[in-house]
């Protein structure tokens, strides 16, 4: 029965949580050119959720532009499908696409991508204009008004090429908001901009997500891509997990590939055992979802919760690096269940030999949980929660 | 505010300035071109049969023996008949200098002020004239040396000598034109016409008819019945002539050109498409990541379509703007030039309705035609191809057997090599550009080609028809011994020759009667005559009734040919005539060549001429004049009244001034042609570098210097023009033949002698090196004086 330390659980796959916003299934987009044939995706699903403010980070040329483009339907995907609320945007021809994504995204460019003979309040009505939305009077309102929230008020008729770059910037954020879309789609916005610049459109960008927007942000700052909500890595077209990218930074981006390759998500009900403690090592655990409490067993059979593991967190290490078998058990809460991404543990030893850095960072975090739990056994300690 | 669409397509006009003003000039071009021909065509065609038609010309002219008014109601008053007139004239010498003379054809009317048939509009000075004045028609008055006032001297058939007050200015437009005759006309009263020794009675009749639907032979029946009429009132008819009805007497002159006029007009209107369609699908690249960007933001594609099209319209609403009133200046500045030398005026100086629509056509529908398969492609383009068209420049080169022949050439420097791959990157736009280009230099070519086998076959069959230095003309036939005793005895005369000459007009087989033919009636043998013969043969020992007939002639009497008997009538008499051969005319009117001997016989002039050959040992114009004034003085002291001279100076004058009217027409298509594929270049250059803007960039950013840019860009534009004039001069050749053949035809009868104007085709040469370096240059220099960071981040 589920939920229990000592039953084994059926582990279950799962590849997107409920209801996504948007939803990328098994995308592949293969260019042809003079050259010859060049596949920039290779089969990449992922979900974004309603709130989430997403940074889509990779090196130049990993495909991070190819996948915001799969979103916007810019592009089409040679196979896959995305879904945006529940729609097959891809099923719809060029205009109705056209028009479905001036009512449902907002779109921010590198390159800010104003038309150079319209005001900058022209160019913000001009969305409104394209998809109908709002009378003439109301076009012109809401324009002036967002061009305020985004601290243009008085710039309203100045022409692309009379303002700076960052002004120019902000007036494509006010455009992108023309039509009140839910999703903001962002293409390296800062990437054209000075550092003082960039951080002030990433603080619009909080504030938006602040106000319920969704905002996918493709960017190659690092800086800015640790402060959002998650982070979606891509390298040679591919996602890599994101767990795996958390929990182990110090993995190169091939390393990470082939890791995202080789494991496997899996699902625990509330209560349900992970590993048992006194076990052989088999597999190397990251927490995807939910949480898992660390219990020892005591003399006379009752359990002790050590401590509480959470989102980004792995486990399951001590006895894979040491050697022998686990030394606590690993259970998944009682309230909220886990889901973990599990990497088999010779492919687990395979990639700590390939990445000395990493060997080390585990080893020292191996160190550290192993005196943790040998002090809590000695001194009978109870629940230590870590976020 | 506007319309955010609008605002854009507006400020697109306002903000590419160049680009729009390519864009309206391409599309203005075929504008004025089609107003500008079509405009002539139709004002000339309208206002001179207008202006002819209200001169009540004559439906037919008939000479008759004396006559007076009492004949003129009786034959007003026949059914037919709806106007009948009678006219005085004769024939005088002018003195327009010292010892200079022209001949003078004077008409005398019986009212001034109520003429009713051919009527005659007063000008300047006073009407009518009073008894011992003139009034010199208007286009001759420059023959006279004279002006308004002025007392000349003329000469009379006798010999006396009168002078007469010019008292002003006369217009008939039923009068072939002064500059081609080199005669003076003129109107007096019948009281001056007897004072200068003409009849104070009739001599012609001038006839309108009731039924004005009638054709040429209608109209000869008619004659028949008036001429019975006459003949039963004890009259004598001695001629009578019919003229097409409705047609003026030049129209079978201007509607060859005319016609030569519309073909070129097309072909500029077609060359105007291609320009149209470069420069819009050009400018539709350039606009391809703005559209890439509004369908991002929400466009559809029929909001694409209809913004682009939109933009279209305005751009050839634009250009008929410039053009329809440039058009029509150039229509009537084009009108009144023929008209002044046709001698007419143009009375209707709106713009025909037929004009405006063929204008509104080319400006409209022609650019939004052209623009349909650029917009629709445009947008149907999807986001990504669209956004991602910027970079370093647009254009495919490497796959094509083309690009690989270029790829082999090494033998360049860098910078050369770069111009030559850049030519062929945008194939598409290459061919356009270089079909314009070419055709317009084709026609340029040819057109000079044209102009250079029309006055080598002037030389060479026209002028040469006539081997003396003057001929001298006489009011009535003199014995020839007489005038040769009296021409020799000049210094300067080494030969002289006789020429009979008589007026005989044919009778044809439905019994109407041609305009005269001249007769030259000369010996076989005379050398001083080089016809070419172009079909039959010349005259031949032994030959009586033969006559070789001119191609001049022929244009009015087309039904003849070699082999044919042909009746002509003189005086009462009329004679059939065996036509044994077809010569070049001179375009000095029908003539045809008889044997000296024959027409003496049957003209009972046996011994005497009416012209005289003459063969000076000095062949300069001085010499020539001076031969003349002696000749005159000679005769003059013998009793000899010489009634006039021509000097083949003045043959070749005014022959050449009819052929600088067909030069002319074509030189004005000529440029307009090579302002067609100028402008063609300057779009493409001026687009390709906007183009090309980052990719300058990129090639400053790595050293490139300023010059370094401007040569590798002027180069490729220079490469364009070479050849574009390469192919065109290919092209030109039998394109020139074409024209030679079909403008020769059209005025002279008969091919011209071609030639391929060299000097021609180094002038297009010279005009599209210019062209092509102008073109480039200034977007080119624009270009390379913005920062490299400017242009590496260009966004037009």
């Amino acid at each position: 029965m589920p939920g229990t330390l000592n039953m084994p659980v059926v582990p279950q796959i799962r590849d997107c949580g409920e209801a996504p916003l948007i939803e990328m299934r098994s995308i592949v987009k293969t260019f042809k050119n003079a050259a010859g044939e060049f596949t920039a995706l290779r089969g990449v699903t992922a979900c974004f959720y309603e709130g989430e403010f997403v940074s889509i980070v990779g090196k130049s040329g990993s495909g991070k532009s190819t996948l915001a483009n799969m979103i916007t339907g810019i592009d089409h995907p040679t196979s896959g499908q995305v879904l945006i609320g529940g729609v097959d945007i891809h099923k719809m021809n060029e205009s109705d696409m056209s028009l479905w994504r001036g009512r449902n995204l907002g779109i921010v460019f590198q390159f800010f991508q104003l038309m150079p003979t319209l005001t900058l309040l022209e160019n913000v009505i001009l969305p409104m204009y394209l998809t109908g939305y709002l009378d003439a009077a109301g076009r012109e309102k809401r324009a002036r008004e967002l061009l305020a929230l985004v601290g243009l008020a008085g710039f309203e008729d100045k022409l692309p090429a009379a303002v700076s770059g960052g002004q120019q910037q902000c007036a494509a954020i006010a455009r992108a908001l023309a039509n009140d879309p839910p999703i903001l789609i962002a293409d390296e916005p800062t990437g054209n901009l000075d550092s003082r610049t960039a951080a002030s459109v990433f603080r619009m960008f909080e504030q938006l997500v602040g106000q319920g927007k969704t905002i996918l942000m493709v960017t190659h700052d690092q800086d800015l891509a640790k402060r959002v909500t998650r982070t979606v890595t891509i390298a040679d077209g591919r996602v890599i997990n994101e767990y795996l990218a958390r929990a182990l930074p110090t993995l190169t981006e091939e390393q990470l590939i082939w890791a995202t390759h080789n494991i496997e998500v899996r699902s625990y009900p509330p209560g349900a055992v992970v590993i048992h403690e006194g076990t052989p090592p088999d597999n190397f655990f990251i927490i995807a979802k939910g949480q898992v409490d660390i219990v020892l067993q005591q003399p006379g059979g009752s359990e002790m919760v050590v401590t509480t593991m959470g989102v980004g967190q792995y486990f399951g290490e001590i006895a894979l690096l040491r050697g022998g078998t686990h030394n606590a058990t690993v259970r998944a809460s009682p309230t909220t269940g886990v889901d973990v991404v599990a990497l088999d543990r010779d492919e687990f030893r395979h990639l700590v030999a390939e990445s000395p850095s990493t060997a080390a960072a585990i080893d020292e975090v191996a160190d550290q949980r192993a005196a943790e739990n040998l002090a809590a056994r000695q001194a009978g300690e109870g629940v230590k929660r870590h976020g | 505010m506007g319309s955010p669409r609008w605002r854009k397509i507006l400020g697109d006009l306002w903000s590419y300035k160049t680009r729009t003003a390519v864009v309206i000039l391409s599309i203005a071009i075929g504008v004025f071109a089609v107003g500008m021909i079509a405009g002539t065509q139709e004002i000339l065609t309208r206002d001179m049969e207008a202006s002819y038609l209200a001169i009540e010309p004559p439906a037919a002219i008939l000479g008759v023996s004396a006559f007076d008014d009492e004949l003129v109601n009786t034959i007003r008053r026949m059914p037919q008949v709806d106007e009948a007139e009678g006219r005085g004239g004769v024939s005088v010498r002018l003195s327009v200098g010292p010892e200079s003379w022209r001949t003078l054809n004077i008409q005398a009317l019986p009212d001034f002020h109520a003429i009713r048939v051919n009527k005659i509009a007063p000008q300047q000075g006073a009407w009518p004239p009073r008894k011992r004045e003139i009034l010199i028609e208007r286009s001759s008055l420059y023959l006279t040396n004279a002006q308004i006032g002025d007392s000349v001297i003329v000469e009379l058939p006798d010999g006396t000598r009168r002078s007469v007050r010019i008292a002003g200015t006369a217009h008939n437009m039923n009068m072939p034109p002064a500059s081609f005759t080199g005669v003076v006309d003129g109107f007096v009263t019948f009281d001056t016409l007897e004072w200068l020794g003409g009849s104070h009675r009739y001599s012609s009749l001038l006839l309108t008819l009731t039924d004005t639907s009638l054709d040429r032979d209608g109209v000869g029946r008619v004659v028949s019945l008036v001429r019975d009429k006459i003949e039963r009132g004890g009259y004598s008819v001695t001629f009578a002539y019919v003229p097409i009805p409705g047609k003026h007497p030049a129209d079978s002159a201007i509607q060859p050109m005319l016609l030569i006029l519309g073909v070129l007009g097309a072909m500029a209107l077609l060359l105007s498409g291609f320009l149209v369609v470069n420069t819009i699908g050009a400018l539709l690249t350039q606009q391809v990541r703005q559209i890439g960007v509004m369908k991002a933001i929400g466009a559809t594609t029929r909001q694409i379509v209809g913004m682009y099209l939109a933009t279209v319209l305005v751009y050839g609403l634009l250009a008929l703007l410039v053009a329809v009133p440039l058009g029509a200046l150039g229509a009537f500045g084009f009108t009144e030039y023929l008209a002044r030398l046709i001698n007419f005026d143009i009375i209707d100086y709106t713009t025909p309705p037929r004009v405006l629509a063929l204008e509104v056509g080319a400006g409209l529908v022609v650019p939004l035609l052209a623009a349909l398969w650029p917009v629709l492609g445009g947008a149907r383009l999807t986001v990504r191809e669209a956004l991602g068209s910027y970079g370093l420049g647009r254009g495919r080169f490497g796959s094509g057997r083309i690009d690989r022949l270029l790829e082999r050439v090494h033998a360049l420097s860098r910078p050369l090599l770069l111009s030559l791959r850049n030519t062929f990157r945008r194939k598409s736009r290459l061919a356009l550009t270089l079909t314009t280009l070419t055709l317009g230099g084709a026609t340029f070519i040819s057109v000079f080609s044209v102009r250079e086998g029309l006055f080598l076959t002037a030389e060479q069959k026209i002028f040469t028809f006539w081997r003396h230095d003057l001929i001298a003309y006489f009011d009535r036939p003199y014995r020839f011994e007489l005038l040769a005793q009296e021409a020799r005895a000049v210094p300067g005369v080494v030969r002289v020759e006789p020429i009979a000459y008589t007026a005989m007009r044919r009778v044809r087989p439905d019994g109407n009667q041609s305009e005269d033919i001249g007769l030259i009636g000369t010996r076989h043998d005379n050398d001083l005559i080089n016809a070419t013969v172009l079909s039959g043969r010349w005259l031949v020992p032994g030959d009586q009734n033969a006559i070789v007939i001119s191609t001049d002639a022929l244009r009015n009497e087309p039904d003849l040919a070699v082999g044919d008997d042909v009746v002509l009538k003189y005086g009462e008499r009329e004679l059939t005539w065996r036509i044994v051969g077809i010569y070049q005319g001179g375009l000095s009117g029908p003539r045809a060549i008889v044997s000296y001997d024959y027409l003496a016989h049957i003209t009972r002039r046996p011994g005497r001429v009416s012209w005289l050959q003459v063969v000076t040992s000095q062949h300069d114009r001085a010499a020539s004049e001076r031969v003349v004034r002696e000749l005159n003085e000679r005769f003059k002291a013998a009793g000899i009244h010489m009634s006039g001279s021509e000097t083949l100076d003045e043959v070749r004058q005014n022959i050449g001034t009819q052929f600088g009217l067909i030069v002319s027409l074509l030189m004005v298509m000529a440029l307009l042609l090579a302002a067609v594929g100028g402008l063609g270049l300057m779009g493409t250059m001026s687009i390709n570098v906007l183009e090309r803007t980052r990719e300058i960039g990129v090639l400053r950013a790595i050293g490139a210097t300023n010059g370094a840019v401007l040569r590798i860009v002027i180069a490729e534009g220079v490469l364009i023009g070479v050849l574009s004039w390469a192919i065109g001069a290919l092209l030109a050749l039998p394109l020139s033949l074409l024209l030679s053949e079909a403008v020769g035809v059209s005025f002279i009868q008969m091919p011209l002698d071609f030639v391929f104007s060299l000097g021609g085709l180094a002038i297009w040469l010279g005009v599209v090196v210019i062209l092509a370096a102008l073109a480039s240059a200034l977007p080119a220099w624009n270009a390379a004086r913005l920062t490299v960071r400017d242009v590496l981040a260009y966004e037009g």
